[in-house]
C-alpha cells in the first residue's frame, strides 16, 4: 500500500505569529534529499485575529529546487477556493478571513530537489495586521517517489 | 499506515430521499473530547435529479469547531469547493447531472471540545428524488492531537 514516509506535527503549543512576511511554521519541517521527488501533504486547522486573512507555502531550504504547491482552501467559514503558486512563494490571496474562527486547510505540493538536500517547511504569514495561530496536532507528511 | 482506520458504506447503497441531513451508515467515528481529528472522506454516488444534493462533516456533540472542504463533481463537466464549519451543509449542491455517477472529496480538521461523540458524515437529497451512496465510499480518520 501506498504510505506516507513521514510525518511530523506543531507540537508542545500553539504557534503563533504576526509577522507579515513568510515565517515557518515550528514543527512542519522535514528533511529531503538532494536529486529526489516528494510529494508533500498538510493538514492545517488554525484562525486569523482579524479578517485580512493569512497566506501560506511550502518552501524549500536549499537552492535548486523546483515544485509547486497547491491547494484546497477555506477562503472563509464559507466560502472555498483552490490555490497555487511555486514552492517558496505565498499564496497571492488570503484565507481564513472570517476572524477568529477555526478553520482549515489541505496543502499539497511536489518538490523536485536539486543538487543540494534540505527542509521542506511550511510557512505562514498574516495578511495586514493581528495574528495567526496554527494549532498543535496540525500535520506535514512526506513521501519520497521511487 | 498512517491513517488510525477507516470506516466504508457496507452491506449495500445507502439511498436516501430526506432533504435534511441524515447520517450515512457506516460512516461514523468515536471521537475523543478536547482532541483534533483530521478527516479525509471519498464519497461514490449519484443524484435522481439535477437539483443535486449535500454532504458535509457532522460532530454528534457540543463544543466541535473547524470548517470542512468539499471537491466535488458539480456535475459531470464542472468541479466545485465547498466550505462550511462541522456540521453545516454548503449553501451550494453537489452531483447536479442526473444519473451520473459521481464523485466527492472531503477533508476535514475536526477539532473537539468539552464532549466525546461521533464524526459523521450527513447527506441529503435537495428539493426531491432520491441520493444514492454507493457501497464502499470511506472515511479516513487519524486522531492528531
Amino acid at each position: 500500500m501506498v504510505d506516507w514516509d513521514s510525518f511530523v506535527q506543531v507540537s508542545g503549543s500553539d504557534f503563533s505569529t504576526g509577522n507579515t512576511s513568510a515565517t515557518n511554521i515550528t514543527g512542519l519541517s522535514i528533511a529531503l534529499l538532494a536529486n529526489s521527488i516528494y510529494e508533500v501533504q498538510c493538514a492545517l486547522i488554525g484562525q486569523s485575529s482579524t479578517a485580512a486573512g493569512v497566506t501560506l507555502a511550502i518552501s524549500f531550504s536549499a537552492a535548486g529546487a523546483t515544485g509547486a504547491h497547491n491547494s484546497f482552501v477555506a477562503l472563509s467559514t464559507t466560502s472555498g477556493s483552490s490555490l497555487t503558486n511555486v514552492i517558496g512563494t505565498l499564496f497571492a490571496t488570503s484565507i481564513w478571513t472570517t476572524a477568529t474562527t477555526d478553520q482549515n486547510i489541505i496543502m499539497r505540493a511536489i518538490v523536485k530537489t536539486g543538487a543540494n538536500a534540505g527542509n521542506v517547511t511550511a510557512q505562514v504569514a498574516k495578511t495586514t495586521s493581528g495574528t495567526v495561530t496554527i494549532y498543535i496536532g496540525s500535520v506535514m507528511k512526506v513521501r519520497k517517489l521511487p | 499506515m498512517y491513517w488510525d482506520g477507516f470506516v466504508r458504506v457496507y452491506g449495500g447503497n445507502f439511498v436516501t430521499s430526506s432533504t435534511s441531513a441524515v447520517d450515512v451508515p457506516g460512516l461514523i467515528w468515536a471521537a475523543s473530547a478536547n482532541s483534533l481529528y483530521e478527516v479525509d472522506v471519498f464519497l461514490a454516488g449519484r443524484s435522481s435529479s439535477s437539483a443535486g444534493s449535500k454532504a458535509d462533516i457532522n460532530f454528534s456533540a457540543a463544543g466541535a469547531t473547524g470548517t470542512w472542504i468539499e471537491f466535488e463533481d458539480l456535475s459531470t463537466l464542472a468541479t466545485f469547493i465547498n466550505v462550511n464549519v462541522i456540521g453545516t451543509m454548503s449553501a451550494g449542491g453537489i452531483w447536479t447531472a442526473t444519473t451520473a455517477d459521481q464523485g466527492l472529496i472531503i477533508n476535514a480538521m475536526v477539532k473537539t471540545g468539552v464532549n466525546a461523540g461521533n464524526i459523521t458524515v450527513q447527506a441529503l437529497k435537495i428539493t426531491s428524488g432520491t441520493l444514492t451512496i454507493y457501497s464502499g465510499s470511506v472515511m479516513k480518520v487519524k486522531k492528531v492531537n
